[in-house]
């Protein structure tokens, strides 16, 4: 579902990224994990191209984002041609960017009219249903403000479904929330992956990774140190940076 | 239309010396209505109504009327008062007035930007209150003032060419003088122009190295 | 205090007062569009955009504003554009009030939590669709106490086009006083009415806040607490 191939990103002279390669396959569950600064959310965005990566492919759904093929020659596509392809990928962050001044409602409704063309009807009983899904089903007239973080980050998940995307990208989605709100947040993910969602996640919630991932990479300096699924890379990592990195985290953890 | 700069060379001497009023006049109102500032800001916030009221009505008339307006009454109201100034000393007199408000404001930020408790430290030691001013309080709004005190002292350069209204021979005044003799309006305009930008530009590099130094200074201060 | 004075020139003044109110609403009516594409062009991703529209904001910001009326009053006719009095005085106000206008946009545009654009982005919401409706919702609170104290130094600044031979408010004012030799009486008229302008616009500006900050929910202090 995606292909991510030799990713390499730079910010002037910075190296964030080098030379990533990815696979994530349809319905699967896709941890990145690595300390801040790693790189793992920059991969994120480069997946959208709300990065553009300087060099490297990313293919999502077996179509090329990005970059179009015309007459057999290559050419960087264009704004519009990019916002459909951004249509099919959600986007979940860490600090939930909500439209502070619409409700949760609005908030969900407003891309699939702009975008997708649909009714205001339709879009609103999209929402619904979505915000329903999400536990907020009560909470469809209240601004973000009114709403805990872990609520607000529901809403923000439900947006991105809203798009009915082919994949979702989670970056750090639970990093912002009080202790207490992080669980209602990893709930709903949970439901999604048994729902067969494709998802990329960033996190550092080790706990979520090893239950619900199908696979899990490790990032450090801006390159994938060690992969697998997380019975083995959690348990008994290959290397020592993996190794030094997890004790770290389930020493804090603990 | 035929451009002539060509007669750069002639008008040159003219509008150099206009240039040399503009930054005397410039640095007369700077001079002049920065420290008048620093008494508006302390008075503006005193504890004494009698000090502050007439200053906060001041403050509204002077920052709600043109600052032409405020030249104009320097320079036809004060001769029947009988105070009759030359120009030049009348443009800095109502430049000051106006500026000193302006200044005042900014001040009056950086003012407030000081933990009050350095006030009640230096009571404590027992220094006097002009003591604390001037060794305590002050030094320590610089970081905060440089910048957006930089900032208006380019309104005072800019604003330098109203003085021309009263027949005082600074560079837009200077400009207009030759451009009226030569024909030649739009080359003088962009000779003076080119001036101003340039003054502007120093300022500038003066603003841009007060904020590297506030930025340095008022990082070090805090803790 | 001579009142009679006063009401003898009272309809020049009143006249001036006109023109002067005529020519702050023209040019804050002009310029604030040019301001907004302006403050867009400077974000743009396209240079051929930004770099003409930085260029524009930042001259314009460092000349004297009196320096733009004389370039619109005498240097035009020198390329064959012959505007009257009043229309030269519009053009050089506008091309300057633009340029500090944008400058105020921009710092709205740029204040909004750049969040927002990624999430705009990502969801696919087209340009000028996410400006409409959600970069500009937000942008305009923040950008409008600065706009009015701009609005504000707009109005001060129409008083240049008196020395571009407008019969604006200060023009009529200085007329009366060079043919009566009676300063006070006409510059305190001058000064009220140019007061009552900035009042208004100032009360204009507390109203919009007070409407903005009922419609985003925030508390409000003062008065407006009790009316709630």
């Amino acid at each position: 579902m995606v292909e991510v191939r030799n990713l390499k990103k730079q910010f002037g002279s910075l190296v964030a990224v080098e030379d990533v390669s990815l696979s994530v396959k349809a319905g699967e569950v896709f941890a990145i994990i690595g300390a801040s600064g790693s790189g793992k959310s920059t991969i994120l965005k480069c997946i959208n191209f709300l990065e553009p990566p300087t060099a490297g492919e990313i293919w999502v759904d077996g179509r090329r984002v990005g970059v179009v093929q015309t007459g057999g020659r290559l050419r960087p596509a264009r704004a519009s041609e990019l916002r459909l392809s951004r249509a099919e990928i959600g986007m979940v962050f860490q600090n939930f960017n909500l439209f502070p001044h619409f409700t949760a409602l609005q908030n969900v409704i407003e891309a699939p009219m702009a975008v997708r063309g649909l009714s205001r009807r339709d879009a609103v009983d999209l929402a619904k249903e979505l915000l329903d899904r999400v536990g907020l089903g009560d909470k469809f007239d209240e601004h973000p403000r009114r709403l805990s973080g872990g609520q607000q980050q529901r809403v923000a998940i439900a947006r991105a479904l809203a798009m009915r995307p082919k994949v979702m990208l989670m970056d750090e989605v639970t990093s912002a929330l009080d202790p207490e709100l992080v669980e209602e947040v990893l709930g709903v993910m949970k439901t999604l992956a048994r729902d067969g969602m494709t998802m990329l996640v960033v996190t550092h919630e080790m706990a979520f990774a090893r239950d619900v991932a199908n696979s899990v990479v490790f990032v450090d300096g801006g390159r994938v140190v060690e992969q697998g699924p997380p019975s083995e890379l959690l348990r008994a990592p290959q290397e020592a940076r993996t190794k030094a990195f997890l004790q770290r985290i389930l020493r804090t953890d603990a | 239309m035929n451009l002539d700069f060509g007669i750069i060379a002639v008008v040159w001497p003219a509008l150099l010396q206009g240039s040399l009023v503009t930054i005397q006049l410039t640095l007369a109102v700077l001079v002049c209505a920065t420290p008048l500032a620093v008494l508006v800001a302390l008075g503006r916030d005193s504890r004494l109504p009698a000090v502050r009221l007439p200053l906060a009505v001041m403050s509204a008339i002077l920052r709600g009327i043109p600052p032409l307006l405020v030249l104009f009454i320097v320079f036809f109201g004060l001769p029947p008062a009988g105070l009759a100034l030359d120009p030049f000393p009348s443009a800095v007199l109502a430049m000051t007035c106006y500026m000193a408000f302006y200044f005042g404001e900014v001040f009056r930020g950086g003012l407030q930007s000081v933990p009050p408790d350095q006030w009640r430290a230096a009571d404590a030691l027992g220094l006097k209150r002009s003591r604390t001013v001037v060794r305590i309080i002050l030094p320590q709004t610089l970081p905060a003032v440089l910048p957006p005190y930089i900032s208006h002292a380019t309104e005072v350069l800019k604003g330098t060419a109203l003085a021309t209204a009263v027949a005082v021979p600074e560079l837009t005044s200077a400009a207009r003088q030759v451009f009226v003799v030569t024909f030649r309006p739009f080359e003088v305009l962009m000779v003076a122009a080119v001036i101003y930008a340039v003054l502007d530009g120093i300022l500038l590099a003066l603003q841009h190295a007060g904020e590297r130094w506030a930025a340095r200074t008022g990082t070090s201060t805090r803790y | 205090m001579r009142i009679d004075l006063l009401m003898d020139y009272w309809p020049a003044i009143w006249n001036g007062f006109l023109i002067t109110v005529l020519l702050s609403f023209v040019v804050l009516a002009l310029s604030t569009p040019i301001a907004f594409f302006l403050a867009l062009a400077r974000q743009s991703q396209f240079a051929m955009l930004r770099w003409p529209a930085t260029v524009y904001v930042n001259v314009f910001r460092a000349l004297p504003v009196l320096i733009v009326l004389y370039f619109a009053f005498y240097a035009l006719p020198q390329f064959g554009m012959s505007l009257s009095a009043f229309q030269a005085a519009t053009a050089g106000l506008v091309i300057a009030s633009s340029a500090y206008l944008a400058e105020d946009i921009r710092a709205g545009l740029a204040a909004v939590d750049p969040g927002q654009r990624q999430a705009a982005t990502a969801l696919g919401i087209p340009y000028w669709r996410a400006l409409r409706r959600i970069y500009l919702p937000q942008a305009i609170p923040i950008s409008l106490p600065p706009y009015i104290t701009r609005a504000i130094i707009i109005v001060k600044g129409t008083a240049l086009a008196s020395l571009v031979a407008v019969n604006d408010l200060t023009a009529e004012a200085v007329r009366a006083i060079s043919i009566t030799y009676r300063p006070y009486e006409f510059l305190a008229v001058a000064a009220a009415l140019y007061l009552l302008i900035n009042a208004l616009l100032a009360v204009l500006q507390s109203l919009a806040e007070r409407r903005i900050a009922l419609k985003h929910g925030r508390v409000v202090a003062g008065p407006a607490t009790v009316v709630q």
